[in-house]
């Protein structure tokens, strides 16, 4: 019977740190959950004929190995809390050297099983050793051995040494069929101690971490060695092979091969992803050209009749393991759908100019390698990528990674139309497809709209009258212009910042539904004076009723919004 | 004979009626055409206050009424009257009077707590404290707002807070609006700017309740000890030399210390006794407004009151006003 245990396997070789500690059983050992033997066979058998079973090697010691860079110490592993790391895969085999790690990180290890011929198919079959009767019997592993290397050979001089690279050498996993207390286990984890077998093991990722003293380039590799002995430490017969694959001992160039090739990746060391890299907030506030709180709905005195564009200081750096000072670059932008104007974003973007603008476009970064640049947003609330290029970077093209500046107002939010006072309207005809998330708004304003609609009801007091308030734009989903005519131009312009909701001519009677016209020179706009907001007049139709949150409400807006 | 002369004053109110109605604006629309609606002006129009002091109840009673200047091109939907103050109380005052339905109550605490009376529940009963912090009072429909030239009082504020200056907004009715767009055809063009009342509504200032704290009262200056310079506090003017308008108006705002003698009061106004228009009441505050022509005005005012050691002492304080 297989004892299915889950412990953390935590190897950072360039740091020497085993990061495995002897916790309780209770706290780190917990059973294998019961869809992995599903999706991961551990253990085989192969029927062959009727009624005999030949034993196999295990299907695979290292299950899906593969080489990954991590950016951060916190985008490793850690198999204990189910977390399995933000590694991504190496591109162009090439790492960049201001990554923390590059990393050999695999879904788990099995120990046991007979002794593979050949550990790249382990279904070739099993070596046959001859037993104290002579005769040959199917090889058990007794120990097993699991290498992980990461090493250097200078590809410009192949007669050069090859040269670990980790400073704690090589980590070397071992697993014993039978320990002295007759348990199964990595030996790494005492589990004579805790009397528990241990041959599987959940994820394992060894590391690497580069250095700026680290050769650029290729000559970098990954390994995991394999061997299986059938004997266990101290009986191998007189003359018996101990290990299979045996080792390969070492050369005057060569590292020593402890057994076969299990995985093995040749990778390059390259420049700094960010060597050339822009940066800044990424997120302004968009201008807004009148809020309508001027005159009488200043009362206040705040004085903001309009609110100038947010701006920020984008900064480009040249820096790659040191300073790379006087680099020539130019600055290119694109457009990037955010706000929620994809019906129309698409066939037509705005001009860029309209989400935000650079003071300057091109530069050469200065001694200490640096140049900075103000960003400006416009009115229209989307998202720029902004990305430095520079022609020649050290004797070659150099691409930064983008920056995202979003054009917006972030906090505001759509709570959903959860009051009787109130339904969504607006979002379902031609033009209210163009921006079908239109009820986006500050917290004041949903609530001084429910406030609003509550009490027209109760104002009202006819039940003939009395219904449901329709509520059509409020503003997108990060502000910004709302430009219902798709062409990123107001009008609507008082929608931007989440403190105006359009209301419908018609309300839609409680009784039975039915659409019966709004009271809106008595009744609704006695309520808007009374919770202090304002009704404006935006069509010549007037088919729509604009309403804003009182002035006094403004401030807690912008302070949250404006930045 | 009274109706004789009754005639012309009607003719020439029908005269400038006509010429007034006649000014209009144009409002862009998006779509590149414009919209020509009648001007709401309603320049001219004031907001007065009559204050009293009940002493027996420590509350002071704010009178307003509401003067439509006859040049108005549009009636007079609504006034609002800044409360805000600095010190936080329950909003609701039992031992004020009040006869308007508050339909919200969100005013922020430091609202200064009123009470509502509206003479005229009918017409301007729609008034009350606002969600900002301004008393409103607001004639319920269109056509019960304050026709040009005519004027509406019966708005009271009770308060326990004196007087001081505050901000006032009148606010003309929008009705004239509404039924020209009723008249053009269907278009879904939005104005480049909204239309809102607020481009006519005019801002003013009037006496009503305020958080006012020691240092927000002038002295006076002059006498000594300082106890008997605080007989009379003002809170307006806030210097014993103003300048003001010529041929304009001013409001003075005195405090009487709670240990003057009334009876010792007198006010004189360019060396005419204008006492009666005053009512010391110790411990109270008169609001008094004074006319200011082109030459300087001064107005002397001088009560005696208790000092603290038992004695008399007269507190005479003379406000002078330049007219610029």
């Amino acid at each position: 019977m297989k004892t299915w245990i889950q412990p953390l396997l935590f190897w950072v070789i360039a740091g020497g740190l085993f990061a495995l500690g002897t916790p309780s059983v209770e706290a780190t050992y917990r059973p294998a959950p019961a869809w992995l033997s599903s999706v991961v066979r551990v253990s085989s058998t192969t029927a062959e004929g009727a009624r005999h079973v030949r034993a196999t090697p295990e299907l695979a010691t290292v299950f899906q190995s593969r080489l990954l860079q991590y950016a951060n110490a916190a985008d490793l592993p850690d198999f204990t809390t189910g977390f399995d790391g933000n590694g991504v895969t190496v591109a162009n085999d090439t790492l960049p050297r201001n990554k923390y790690a590059i990393g050999i990180q695999s879904n788990g290890m099995d120990g046991g099983g007979c002794v593979a011929i050949d550990i790249t198919h382990p279904f070739g079959g099993c070596v046959q050793i001859a037993n104290s009767s002579g005769n040959l019997v199917t090889a058990q592993i007794a120990r097993e051995v699991w290498t992980f290397r990461f090493s250097y050979t200078d590809p410009s001089a192949p007669s050069s040494s090859e040269v670990n690279i980790t400073s704690a050498g090589d980590y070397v996993l071992e697993f014993v069929q039978r320990t002295p207390g007759g348990h199964r286990c990595f030996t790494f984890y005492p589990c004579d101690y805790y009397g528990v077998n241990l041959d599987y093991l959940t994820g394992t990722i060894t590391t690497s971490n580069p250095t700026c003293a680290m050769k650029l380039g290729p000559g970098y590799h990954a390994y995991i060695f394999y061997q299986a002995s059938p004997y266990d430490e101290g009986a191998v017969p007189a003359g018996a092979q101990e290990w299979y694959p045996p080792t390969v001992p070492a050369t005057l160039t060569r590292l020593e091969q402890p057994g076969g090739t299990l995985f093995s990746r040749d990778y390059s060391l390259g420049r700094a992803d960010n060597a050339l890299s822009i940066s800044g907030g990424g997120l302004v506030h968009p201008s807004v050209a009148a809020t309508g709180y001027t005159g009488i709905h200043d009362p206040l005195n705040l004085g903001i009749s309009s609110i100038p564009p947010g701006s920020e200081t984008i900064s480009v750096a040249s820096y790659d393991c040191g300073v790379i000072p006087y680099v020539a670059f130019s600055v290119s932008r694109e457009f990037i759908e955010s706000g929620g104007h994809g019906a129309h974003s698409a066939t037509a973007p705005p001009p860029l100019d309209s989400v935000s603008s650079l003071g300057a476009y091109s530069g050469t970064t200065d001694s200490s390698g640096n140049w900075t640049t103000m960003l400006y947003a416009g009115a229209v609330a989307e998202t720029i990528k902004y990305t430095a290029t520079a022609p020649n970077l050290l004797g070659s093209p150099f691409t930064s990674p983008p920056l995202l500046v979003a054009t917006g107002f972030l906090g505001l939010a759509d709570p959903g139309a959860n009051d009787s006072n109130i339904r969504y309207t607006g979002n379902t005809s031609t033009v209210g497809l163009r921006h079908p998330s239109n009820h986006n708004a500050s917290a004041e304003l949903h609530a001084f709209v429910r406030n609003l609609a509550a009490q027209y009801n109760q104002r009202i007091a006819d039940p003939m009258l009395q219904g449901s308030l329709g509520l059509n734009d409020m503003s997108l989903m990060t502000g910004g212009v709302f430009d219902i005519t798709a062409n990123w131009l107001p009008p609507h312009s008082q929608h931007s910042f989440g403190v105006a909701c359009d209301i419908d001519h018609f309300v839609k009677r409680f009784s039975d539904g039915v659409f019966v016209e709004i009271d809106y020179e008595t009744t609704l706009s006695n309520v808007a004076s009374d919770l202090d907001g304002f009704l404006l007049i935006e069509t010549s139709n007037t088919d729509n009723l604009h309403v804003q949150i009182p002035e006094s409400q403004l401030s807690d807006v912008l302070l949250r919004e404006t930045r | 004979m009274k109706r004789l002369r009754l005639l012309p004053s009607l003719l020439a109110a029908a005269l400038v009626t006509a010429t007034v109605n006649a000014q209009s604006t144009s409002y862009p629309l998006a779509d590149g055409t414009s919209v020509q609606l009648p001007d709401l002006t309603i320049t001219g129009s004031t907001l007065s206050c009559d204050l009293t002091y009940d002493a027996s109840r420590g509350v002071y009673r704010y009178n307003y009424t509401i003067n439509a200047a006859l040049t108005n091109l549009a009636p007079i939907q609504e006034v609002k009257i800044d409360l805000s103050g600095k010190v936080a109380r329950p909003q609701i005052d039992p031992t004020l009077a009040e006869n308007i339905h508050r339909w919200s109550m969100l005013q922020p605490a430091t609202t200064i707590p009123v009470g509502i009376t509206v003479q005229d529940l009918t017409q301007w009963g729609t008034s009350s404290v606002a969600a900002g912090g301004r008393a409103y009072f607001r004639s319920a429909k269109p056509i019960y707002a304050l026709q040009p030239g005519g004027s509406k009082g019966g708005f009271v504020l009770e308060s326990r807070q004196g007087p001081g200056i505050r901000r006032a907004w009148i606010s003309p009715s929008i009705h004239s609006w509404w039924e020209a767009l009723k008249t053009l055809p269907h278009s879904d063009a939005e104005f480049v700017t909204p239309l809102s009342e607020g481009t006519f509504a005019i801002e003013t200032t009037t006496v009503g309740p305020a958080d006012l704290m020691d240092v927000d009262l002038f002295d006076g200056g002059g006498q000594q000890p300082a106890e008997v310079n605080k007989f009379l506090r003002y809170a307006a003017p806030q210097q014993s030399r103003s300048k003001v308008p010529a041929n304009s108006t001013y409001t003075v705002i005195v405090y009487y210390g709670k240990t003057i003698l009334p009876s010792t009061f007198s006010a004189a106004l360019d060396r005419t006794d204008i006492t009666s228009r005053f009512h010391p009441v110790p411990g109270g505050a008169d609001a008094i407004t004074i006319s200011v022509g082109t030459s300087t005005t001064k107005l002397l005012l001088s009560v005696d009151g208790m000092k603290s050691s038992g004695g008399k002492g007269m507190d005479s304080d003379t406000l002078t006003f330049l007219p610029q």
